[in-house]
């Protein structure tokens, strides 16, 4: 009897603790504060890779695409070149842009070699769907941390990793997300997993990583898929032949290098 | 293009597909060999009766070449035509050339097509490639340019490019015969002689392009020595011929586009030294001249001309709305010259791609606003696979004449 109740206060403890202690951590550090450590995860001065995107309707049937990305940051300006190598429907495309340091609207440029020249494009519409997979323009770029509110839910736990789930809820009522959720990994700053809900606040889709890897000495999310619940389809993406700080030269972000290929 | 025989295409086609099974089994680092076959339905909607059935085998072969000291591409994009209702066949290279890369400069010698300057579809600085009116329908813009045999040097000064382009063989505009001689006046006759441009270094073609692309705008300045791709039509009033000749332009002009907002806006302009325009003479006037002035007299105007345009892109919820205007001037004009002073045309053109992009839709109007013709180009297509496509479209004029035929057209890619 007497080691029942010490058993049941043992646990009471244990769990207040528990509590109190995940609150602790939780407060260590704000919402903004983890996103602000995902933002400045190292990821290089510069990368290149070969990705390789799988789209997938609700039936099943697989649409491939194939690219060579660089991208570098100059500081001021990062810079981002994609070469879609097949298949053959679009393959010789590529696609460039800047992104730019504040508030300055991203610049973007398209070669379409049926057209055989570079068009520039608007970057407004960053909710478009990129080459018809499931991610936004806009979700493969970065963005403003200080363009949405950010809040700490809570820690939690997810694929056996110890997460901080943060809320983020844009600033620009129009933005096409009402509020986004991430699950953050603790000291490794990757978001895990995201949830993206659409205007009218209902769940839209979710990304999730399926492996991350150290190369080169950076955490690198090699396998991801976005499912958008509501249509249920989905988009594999997978980085290969990873490399950092290979010394891309600045001329690889050019008119030229768009027009030549890879 | 050139007809050939039927057997000669069989044989052709085989080797080439041979030569590339070769190729790909037995090289790893490979050339790039792409295949395309198409069949299209072309339907005449005036005289209601087939108007084509064509199958096209277009190659596209790329090898990349690389040695210690030379880096570079050739490519070779060979198409095989049948047209199972005329039963006639046509070869032609579209392009066929080889590149060198080097660190701050590209040479690129043989046959090619370039695309100069920000309006899309209008000719106004993209003067290098002559234009073959007598395809139809367009289902790919760049099917309407004919290749040029020439050399191409770019350099890159940071990162922008300087191309000059050296044309050594002339070729002229391809349109159909009826054109030419619906402006023959009753009772003359052509007289060809003097209209064959000779290939000699005096009479190449020279053409010059800066291009640059960066944060605030893009922007390219051409200019171009060449000779006219349609002739002018001279003519001998006492022996009552018409003579088709090419004359000397002299052109500078640019472009440029930059973003605002969810806009990209657009203009490009040219000016022409040098262009010819047919006069319109009373029989008043012929009888009022002396027979010294008959004979000097070929019913022909030398003038310059300016053609600009202003175009903006407009992409909202994945549609996107293009309007281009676009006006050529004759400078100094005169009231007896056959064409208008001002020729204005509009296009317009709305976007959008559903099914996660898998089928993309267009319409594209045309509005020639002096001849008060409106034509339309609708176009769905569908990739019911990566390697299947479905296109269904028309040419379609709504109101005013139009020397084209309206059609529609039914095709089948199938990439392999």
């Amino acid at each position: 009897m007497k080691f029942t109740k010490i058993l049941t206060v043992f646990f009471a403890l244990t769990l207040i603790f528990t509590g109190i202690s995940s609150e602790v951590m939780a407060e260590d550090l704000s919402g903004r504060e983890v996103i602000q450590n995902v933002y400045e995860r190292e990821e290089g001065e510069s990368r290149e890779a070969e990705m390789n995107m799988v789209l997938i309707n609700k039936h099943g049937d697989k649409r491939v695409r194939d690219l060579k990305q660089f991208n570098k940051d100059f500081g001021d300006v990062e810079k981002k070149i994609m070469f879609f190598t097949g298949p053959q429907d679009i393959r010789g495309t590529s696609f460039m842009n800047w992104s730019y340091e504040g508030n300055k609207e991203d610049d973007q440029w398209i070669y379409l070699p049926a057209l055989g020249k570079i068009k520039r494009i608007s970057s407004d519409s960053k909710g478009d769907y990129f080459m018809g997979s499931d991610f936004t323009y806009d979700d493969l770029g970065e963005r403003n941390i200080d363009a949405d509110n950010h809040k700490l839910l809570r820690t939690d736990t997810l694929d056996g990793e110890e997460v901080y789930v943060v809320e983020s809820i844009p600033k620009d009522e129009d933005y096409m997300y009402s509020k986004t959720i991430t699950w953050v990994i603790k000291d490794k700053w990757i978001g895990l997993k995201k949830e993206f809900y659409d205007r009218s606040g209902e769940h839209l889709k979710t990304l999730k990583v399926n492996e991350y890897k150290k190369i080169d000495g950076i955490i690198t999310v090699t396998e991801s898929e976005m499912h958008n619940i509501q249509k249920d389809h989905k988009t594999q993406l997978k980085l290969d032949e990873v490399k950092y700080n290979s010394g891309i030269d600045e001329n690889t972000f050019s008119e030229r290098q768009m027009k030549m290929g890879i | 293009m050139i007809t050939i025989n039927k057997k000669i295409l069989i044989t052709v086609l085989s080797f080439v597909m041979i030569i590339s099974i070769i190729t790909f089994s037995t090289s790893a680092d490979a050339a790039y060999l792409s295949n395309s076959f198409i069949s299209r339905y072309v339907y005449d909607l005036e005289n209601e009766d087939d108007f084509s059935f064509t199958l096209i085998y277009d190659v596209g072969y790329e090898k990349k070449i690389s040695t210690k000291n030379i880096f570079g591409k050739l490519n070779i994009e060979p198409r095989f035509e049948y047209d199972l209702i005329s039963e006639k066949e046509k070869m032609d290279i579209k392009e066929a050339y080889l590149d060198l890369y080097f660190s701050n400069y590209d040479l690129r010698i043989g046959k090619q097509k370039l695309t100069w300057g920000k309006s899309d579809g209008l000719v106004i600085t993209n003067i290098v490639n002559p234009q073959d009116y007598t395809v139809n329908p367009v289902v790919e813009f760049s099917d309407q340019m004919q290749g040029i045999n020439g050399l191409k040097t770019t350099f890159y000064p940071y990162n922008d490019s300087f191309e000059m382009i050296v044309v050594p063989e002339f070729k002229e505009t391809n349109m159909e015969e009826s054109l030419i001689t619906q402006n023959i006046p009753q009772g003359f006759t052509i007289d060809e002689s003097e209209k064959a441009v000779d290939t000699n270094l005096e009479n190449s073609e020279l053409f010059l392009r800066y291009s640059s692309i960066g944060s605030k705008y893009d922007c390219e300045v051409m200019a171009g020595y060449y000779w006219n791709d349609t002739p002018t039509l001279h003519k001998d009033l006492v022996n009552k011929t018409v003579i088709p000749k090419h004359h000397r332009i002299a052109s500078i002009g640019g472009s440029i586009s930059t973003m605002a907002g969810p806009f990209i806006l657009k203009g490009e302009g040219i000016f022409n030294s040098g262009t010819y325009y047919n006069q319109e003479m009373s029989q008043q006037e012929l009888l009022e001249m002396t027979p010294q002035e008959l004979q000097e007299e070929d019913g022909v105007v030398e003038k310059d001309q300016l053609i600009w345009m202003v175009g903006v892109d407009y992409s909202n919820e994945g549609y996107l709305f293009a309007t281009q205007f676009k006006q050529e001037a004759i400078l100094d004009y005169e009231e007896n010259i056959i064409k208008d002073e001002f020729s204005n045309q509009m296009n317009f053109l709305v976007k959008k791609d559903f099914m996660r992009s898998k089928l993309n839709t267009e319409i594209n109007f045309h509005y020639n606003i002096n001849d008060e013709v409106l034509m339309t180009k609708p176009s769905i297509s569908y990739d019911y696979s990566s390697e299947i496509n479905f296109k269904a479209g028309a040419n379609y004029n709504l109101e005013g004449e139009n020397p084209k035929t309206d059609v529609i057209y039914l095709q089948t890619e199938y990439l392999f």
